[in-house]
């Protein structure tokens, strides 16, 4: 219940911060020069609204939190093949060749990948797991590179897919499917360990892996 | 506003066209340019240094997404804090937490408790102070007396009604106060 004596929650709080209108403001005033409780509680809520406008930002996080953004955008492009797809098929030449043993192949390689990563957590020292920001930095690279040419034969790949066989083509997307489910991870955990080298190097052996696939499907057809 | 000043401006529109365009080396330099200042609000919001890490990054993703509807007529920062805020607070419907159902607490339920578990320390840090309030009365306070927002807005992005956020925010600066022994 408001004590019509004193100035009200509201009156007391727009004193304090200014926002109360010119009427509010003059009546608020009067009220303060002969009240000296609502003088003090308007004086003490003002206090608060000045420590918070002076107050500095707290500090910026330590960790740089870009690689992990940059690693969420990248992960956002990669779109599944079914949608890179073209409607049409030109040709359907069969390859027999090319699929035998290739989802086995890949799998395999992504086996080999987490056998390589895990090899270097369990055999690393702590000081090696923390690897220098060149080592980083020459692994992101590698990571990019790979990726870069990735791109540039996927969409070759695009081109001469529809040329080949079904089975071929189906064989061929699911070894994509399976390094991509492979790079996805990596990136996830990369995204929770963004600086560590050993993920980092792990993620460009992934992306490696995928344009020898990508070359030698386009290379075959 | 200088000929610096000026320069900048510009400097920064084309960044963020570029960015528009998909070049994400200019979106780091937004990033590099804003995320102190959505970091610090992130922190405020939820008073834990991991989770505003996590929010930030989350920020800077949606951001991305959606840097096509930017429009330059708006400054950056104001689209850029406005989003953060979406972002924590969706966060928070998601997780189901308690922050929002504080938000809209109309009998300062949550603030009882601070009442009671806090004591006045003339030490006390602001941030600390901040950490210390229920989120919701928290929520409210950053939002109202560090980024500027009126009431009405408040409500529309949090869904409660203005007369509650404006009574949070009276209980968030009482608290404040006693905990900051003003």
């Amino acid at each position: 219940m408001t004590d019509p004596r004193h100035l009200s929650e509201e009156a007391r709080h727009g004193a304090a911060d200014g926002t109360l209108d010119a009427e509010g403001i003059r009546a608020a005033k009067a009220h303060i020069a002969a009240c000296e409780s609502c003088a003090a509680d308007v004086a003490r809520l003002n206090a608060v609204v000045m420590i918070t406008r002076a107050d500095s930002a707290p500090p910026m996080s330590q960790a740089d939190l870009w690689p992990s953004i940059q690693l969420r955008i990248d992960a956002s492009k990669v779109v599944p093949l079914d949608q890179r797809a073209g409607a049409t098929v030109r040709a359907r030449a069969r390859r027999p060749w090319l699929a035998i043993g290739s989802t086995t192949v890949a799998a395999a390689l992504v086996i080999a990948a987490f056998a390589e990563m895990k090899t270097w957590v369990d055999h690393a020292p702590t000081s090696q797991l923390r690897q220098s920001d060149v080592a980083f930095a020459s692994a992101a690279d590698s990571a990019r590179s790979y990726e870069d040419e990735a791109r540039r034969l996927l969409n070759e790949f695009e081109m001469e897919r529809a040329m080949m066989g079904p089975s071929t083509s189906k064989s061929l997307e699911s070894d994509l499917a399976i390094i991509d489910a492979s790079i996805a991870e990596q990136k996830a955990a990369l995204a929770r360990d963004p600086s560590s080298v050993a993920l980092q190097r792990l993620l460009a052996s992934s992306y490696r892996e995928k344009v020898e696939l990508l070359k030698r499907a386009n290379n075959a057809s | 506003m200088g000929v610096r000043d000026d320069d900048d401006s510009r400097a920064m529109d084309d960044i963020v066209r570029r960015a528009q365009g998909g070049d994400v080396d200019a979106f780091e330099m937004v990033y590099r340019t804003h995320s102190p200042a959505i970091h610090a609000l992130c922190m405020r919001m939820c008073g834990d240094a991991r989770e505003a890490d996590d929010l930030v990054q989350d920020a800077f993703v949606r951001a991305w997404e959606k840097l096509g509807s930017f429009r330059a007529q708006s400054a950056l920062a104001t689209w850029l804090h406005t989003l953060a805020v979406n972002v924590v607070l969706e966060r928070w419907r998601s997780a189901k937490r308690d922050a929002l159902r504080m938000i809209d607490d109309p009998e300062g339920l949550a603030m009882d408790s601070v009442a009671a578990d806090t004591d006045a320390d003339a030490g006390m840090d602001l941030a600390v102070a901040l950490g210390r309030l229920p989120a919701g009365a928290r929520t409210v306070f950053v939002l109202h007396d560090i980024e500027g927002y009126a009431h009405g807005e408040i409500a529309t992005m949090t869904g409660i009604a203005a007369g509650t956020s404006r009574t949070q925010l009276f209980r968030a600066r009482r608290a404040l106060a006693r905990m900051l022994a003003l």
